[in-house]
């Protein structure tokens, strides 16, 4: 994908089960989406090209945002990955299973029946999934919605045929470096910094708000020491749990983290093993 | 050496002077008992707290940046990013800062000069401030409570005067751009320096035993102590990036769509996971308690051997950034007495 005077890589940017902020801050990006122009062939846009007909060749990447939720995204999810050479997941529902997911610990019939009194509306929903849990992801921007220089950071360094900048410190150090006072520390709240990837710069912190988790996990995230902090601040461990559920429930709440790590030891993509451990 | 003395309504004054050629800067607030380093320019003379202990962030953010960019490149190759730094003044370091920054200064100079520090580094004025330690200072302990130079002026605060203790041809500079502000030194004030000098030494007393801490930490390296501040420890970082002598940085490119781009150096921290991940996605520390365990090791152990004394300075800024409530006196307290 390196070569610039070959024909220019095909890309498609698809879009599951989420709210399309992802494709939104990349079609917001003008000038950065020009540049892109420029390098890549966009043959697929879900949100800003109408689909005549479907494509049919082979894409060099396919970027996809949001997170499987039913049969019809993962089979379309399987179509991507066989058409496509590399696949990038783009935003916390495709890499984490995101906010949809947040409710992976009840069961869809159950949740079908909360929200509108009938089992059957969706017969064929499924509780939210990341990508990595059906087919395998090459590239991962999390983010909700992503960083937008993350990710043109990110298309910059694969087509010039090197590896995305991998970023593994939690939003604490960011926080530090940008000087912020600890929320935890001086306010008593719960704050996902310490187990979430940093890259965000601490936006929340900086406007004075606790971090969400929004990005996700760190890679070896240390879910006992952090726990402990925060009982030791006399936070409920009830609270500490629905703030981490928020974005990366299936990844790491429900399930045992560490476990999925064991079977990615390359933890390249944040790719997940497909068994269930029932764990923290 | 030059002494004089200032009366404490001229400080403002004298400021204001240094402003016309420098920018200062100096500790203010930050809210909730902190303080950062802050220009004056941006908060005004009355913001200027002397009475801070530590700020978030030590001097060391001036001369290493969290990020910077060493040099750009493009299809024509590599360009240098030359560092065009104002003339500045920090106003108000206490000792241990002053330990600190020698600390580095030596890092970033030997042997080999790093270039976008030394720019920053000459271009700096620095003012120090006496001061009366806090229940999280341990300069004692590590001996960094000693003045040893490093300041072009230092300030001690008499009450309605400051005594001021010149240390270099730019502190002497700037008192002379003020002359008439000044006071030379009588024996009342030579008196009562030495009186905040003696009431200072008083409380000054090491909180533990450090004795031997090389010795004990390299010949029990297996010690329990690191495995159980592993599992405290979440490896966020907060400790590295606050200390005035960590001096870690990662080094990576930010790449255009055109090819272009910005190699760039960003603090980092031997607590981070990825801080040594080799190719093959080997770590040597994977770990946490190793990691936990190499911090103290770099700063008591190597930095000992290689400089002949402790990289930590007992600035207490490690024990007021952690979240887990790791700190660094119980730790080597712990150390002391349980590895040896
Ligand atoms: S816990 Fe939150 S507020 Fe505290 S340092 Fe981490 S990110 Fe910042
Ligand atoms: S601080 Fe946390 S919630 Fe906010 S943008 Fe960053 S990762 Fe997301
Ligand atoms: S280790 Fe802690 S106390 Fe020692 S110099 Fe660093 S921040 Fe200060
Ligand atoms: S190795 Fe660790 S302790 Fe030593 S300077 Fe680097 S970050 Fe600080
Ligand atoms: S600040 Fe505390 S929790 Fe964070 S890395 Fe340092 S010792 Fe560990």
């Amino acid at each position: 994908m390196n070569s610039r005077t070959a024909q220019k890589p095909k890309v498609g940017i698809f879009g599951l089960t989420g709210c399309a902020g992802d494709q939104l801050a990349l079609l917001n990006a003008e000038p950065e989406l020009i540049a892109l122009a420029g390098r890549v062939d966009v043959v697929v846009f879900d949100m800003a090209i109408s689909r005549k007909e479907e494509w049919q060749g082979m894409l060099d990447l396919a970027l996809v945002e949001g997170s499987v939720c039913s049969q019809r995204d993962r089979e379309e999810l399987e179509k991507i990955r066989k058409q496509s050479r590399s696949l990038m997941a783009i935003g916390s529902c495709a890499v984490w299973g995101g906010l949809p997911a947040m409710t992976a610990h009840i069961p869809v019939k159950q949740l079908n029946k909360q929200v509108y009194d009938d089992g059957e509306v969706f017969p064929k929903a499924m509780g939210a999934e990341p990508l990595s849990s059906f087919v395998t992801v090459d590239f991962s921007i999390p983010g909700c919605p992503i960083e937008i220089g993350e990710l043109l950071e990110a298309l910059a360094a694969i087509l010039a045929g090197g590896e995305p900048q991998r970023i593994d410190f939690p939003v604490c150090a960011e926080c530090r470096m940008a000087e912020q006072i600890c929320l935890v520390q001086s306010q008593n709240r719960v704050c996902c910094g310490p187990v979430t990837v940093g890259g965000c710069k601490a936006r929340c912190i900086s406007y004075g708000r606790p971090c969400d988790g929004c990005r996700g996990p760190v890679d070896d995230p240390c879910y006992d020491a952090t726990r402990e902090m925060f009982f030791r601040h006399g936070l409920a461990k009830a609270d500490v749990v629905d703030a981490l559920r928020r974005f990366s429930t299936p990844a790491w709440v429900e399930r045992n983290l560490a476990a999925d790590f064991a079977g990615d030891p390359q933890r390249r993509g944040h790719h997940r093993s497909q068994t269930k451990e029932s764990g923290t | 050496m030059e002494t004089f003395t200032l009366y404490r309504e001229h400080l403002g004054q004298f400021l204001d002077v240094c402003q016309e050629q420098f920018r200062v800067q100096i500790p203010v607030s930050a809210g909730d008992g902190r303080y950062r380093f802050s220009p004056l320019a941006g908060h005004g003379v009355e913001a200027l707290a002397l009475e801070y202990h530590r700020t978030l962030l030590p001097p060391k953010k001036y001369f290493l940046l969290p990020e910077e960019t060493i040099c750009t490149f493009d299809q024509k190759g590599y360009h240098p990013v030359e560092v065009a730094e104002e003339p500045f003044l920090l106003f108000g370091l206490h000792p241990c800062d002053l330990h600190g920054l020698r600390i580095i200064d030596q890092f970033f100079s030997t042997p080999y000069a790093d270039s976008a520090y030394q720019s920053r580094r000459k271009n700096a004025l620095i003012v120090g401030l006496g001061c009366l330690p806090d229940d999280k200072c341990f300069c004692a302990t590590m001996n960094t409570q000693q003045i040893m130079g490093g300041y072009d002026l230092f300030f001690w605060d008499l009450g309605e005067r400051f005594y001021i203790q010149v240390g270099s041809e730019a502190g002497h500079g700037l008192i002379h751009k003020a002359r008439e502000m000044f006071h030379d030194v009588v024996d009342e004030d030579r008196q009562d320096y030495l009186e905040t000098l003696y009431q200072r030494r008083h409380l000054l007393t090491p909180k533990v035993d450090v004795a031997d801490l090389s010795q004990i930490m390299e010949a029990n390296p297996d010690c329990a102590v690191w495995d159980e501040l592993g599992a405290a420890c979440f490896a966020c970082g907060a400790c590295t990036m606050v200390c005035p002598t960590c001096t870690c940085y990662d080094i990576f490119d930010r790449v255009e769509l055109d090819g272009s781009g910005r190699r760039c150096r960003q603090w980092d921290s031997c607590l981070f996971r990825d801080f040594d991940r080799i190719a093959g996605e080997v770590h040597f520390r994977s770990d946490r308690s190793d990691r936990v365990k190499n911090r103290f090791f770099h700063k008591e152990v190597v930095h000992v051997k290689q400089h002949q004394r402790s990289a930590c300075v007992g600035c207490g800024r490690c024990q007021e950034a952690c979240p887990a409530g790791i700190d660094v006196v119980s730790v080597l307290s712990r150390v002391h007495a349980s590895c040896a």
